[in-house]
């Protein structure tokens, strides 16, 4: 690589680490509670579905219909929003609010037990959590706050390639894996940055990347809802949208579902005006039926009144995109393990973000200048 | 001191290939990625093999770390020969 080559990417490399810095060390320091939100969530408010025995309420128990009975009973006034299902607990859980289209500060979340029947009260709310979560989805700005957060995760994948191409002259004369401590702090704290950043270099980018593409979650659905929705309930178009009582049988609606998806579990439904439905139809997701296409979700939508289907397709690529890079990001499919190695991670992420900034703050004006000449020094080893 | 000597002590090996100076963060790099696949792609023993796939980073940067000093000063060594 040229002297010139050099001086182009390590201007690239500091300007997209240091623009999203601060950024990152947020992201880092909130996501790695959020890593074992699962278990914090349990400790703090106890785990309502480990104490429940019976078949999951994916796949069987009461009547629907008697579940969201039960659920109104508690809620008089409000309107279903959404219905979600768990596949490892007969656990069910039920969203309402004052109209469809309540946002989500105005929702309350139910618990209920599907094989009994019984109300398990509301769903725990943890403040603490909640607050992380979202300081770490949008800092509290809403869309705005999202789309910029995503932007930093573009730019964390641009300081991450150009560090990898800086790799390499620099590691040219050293064995990997050297961590040369004798000589002193700013050598000490470059070889760290440098055999951190390398080791940890492919989950950062998955991290990145899928962190991005998550920023985008709200507009992909709306663009989903807007687009394939109503390409498929365009039958539909111009009539006003199903008031809340005339809405029929979810039990009636999900065999006509499930006849169109055989051997499919549901995940959750979509009621009516809401962000995940049209006006008149209640969209239920089903789980793909192999553990690769487990995160793909397929809405069938069918008719809120009749309960006959209207219409069932796979979602745009882009969607598809988006609830596969979910779990990547999250590192909530394996295990407890899978969690421990994520949070190592973050630790090494924030290492590597501490050990550039203060091999940029603790700089000198000729440092640059004298690391790539000393690349330079013995003219039969210039680098290719 | 020879120059040869000095640079070994400062860690330091003959110019190196880029297939060289990759190899091993190819293979760490290439495990973590297969690891973060197999483990959504499967459950079970796929699970584990995921999970051991994509700690092998972390691991090598802990014994990294671990490891004692691998040079000495040679400001310090010259002082006491």
């Amino acid at each position: 690589m040229k002297r010139r080559s050099i001086r182009i990417w390590i201007m690239i490399h500091k300007w997209s680490s240091l623009v999203p810095t601060a950024f990152l060390f947020m992201l880092c320091v909130t996501g790695l509670p959020l890593i074992f939100h699962d278990e914090i969530d349990a400790m703090m408010s106890g785990d309502a579905e480990n104490a429940l025995s019976g078949p999951a309420s994916a796949e069987a128990g009461l009547p629907l219909d008697s579940i969201m009975a039960t659920a109104l009973a508690e809620k008089p006034g409000e309107v279903p929003l959404f219905m979600a299902f768990s596949q490892d607990s007969p656990l069910i859980t039920v969203t309402t609010g004052p109209s469809p289209a309540a946002g989500g500060e105005e929702m309350s979340l139910l618990f209920f037990d599907r094989a009994t029947g019984a109300s398990l009260g509301p769903a725990p709310t943890n403040w603490f959590m909640d607050f992380l979560l979202q300081l770490h989805t949008d800092m509290f700005l809403g869309l705005p706050g999202a789309l910029l957060l995503g932007a930093m995760g573009v730019l964390f994948v641009v300081a991450l390639i150009s560090g990898v191409v800086l790799y390499a002259p620099f590691m040219a004369r050293q064995r990997f894996g050297t961590l040369r401590s004798g000589r002193n702090e700013r050598v000490r704290r470059l070889d760290q940055h440098n055999l951190l950043g390398v080791v940890a270099f492919a989950w950062m980018v998955v991290i990145g990347v899928t962190g991005a593409i998550n920023a985008f979650a709200d507009p992909l659905t709306e663009s989903w809802r807007d687009g394939e929705v109503a390409a498929m309930a365009a039958a539909y178009e111009g009539e006003p949208a199903l008031p809340p009582w005339r809405y029929g049988s979810l039990d009636r609606a999900m065999a006509s579902a499930q006849s169109a998806l055989p051997g499919r579990s549901p995940q959750f439904i979509g009621f009516p005006g809401g962000a995940w439905s049209s006006g008149h139809h209640y969209a239920i997701f089903f789980q793909g039926d192999r553990p690769l296409t487990q995160n793909l979700l397929t809405p069938a939508l069918v008719d809120a009144e009749s309960g006959a289907l209207t219409d069932t397709r796979t979602m745009p690529a882009l969607n598809q995109a988006l609830m596969m890079s979910k779990p990547l990001h999250f590192g909530d499919y394996g295990g407890w393990p899978l969690k421990v190695v994520w949070a190592l991670l973050t630790l090494a992420t924030i290492h590597v973000l501490w050990s550039g900034l203060m091999l940029w703050w603790r700089r000198k004006p000729a440092d640059t200048e004298l690391r790539i000449a000393e690349l330079y020094r013995h003219p039969s080893e210039v680098p290719a | 001191m020879t120059a040869r000597k000095y640079a070994r002590m400062a860690g330091r090996v003959p110019r190196q290939s880029t297939m060289q100076i990759f190899f091993w963060p190819l293979v760490i790099s290439i495990a973590a990625l297969a690891g973060l696949i197999l483990g959504l792609t499967g459950d079970g023993y796929r699970d584990v093999v995921a999970v051991a796939l994509v700690a092998l980073g972390p691991v090598l940067i802990i014994l990294s770390l671990r490891r004692k000093s691998q040079t000495r000063n040679p400001v310090t060594v010259k002082a006491r020969s």
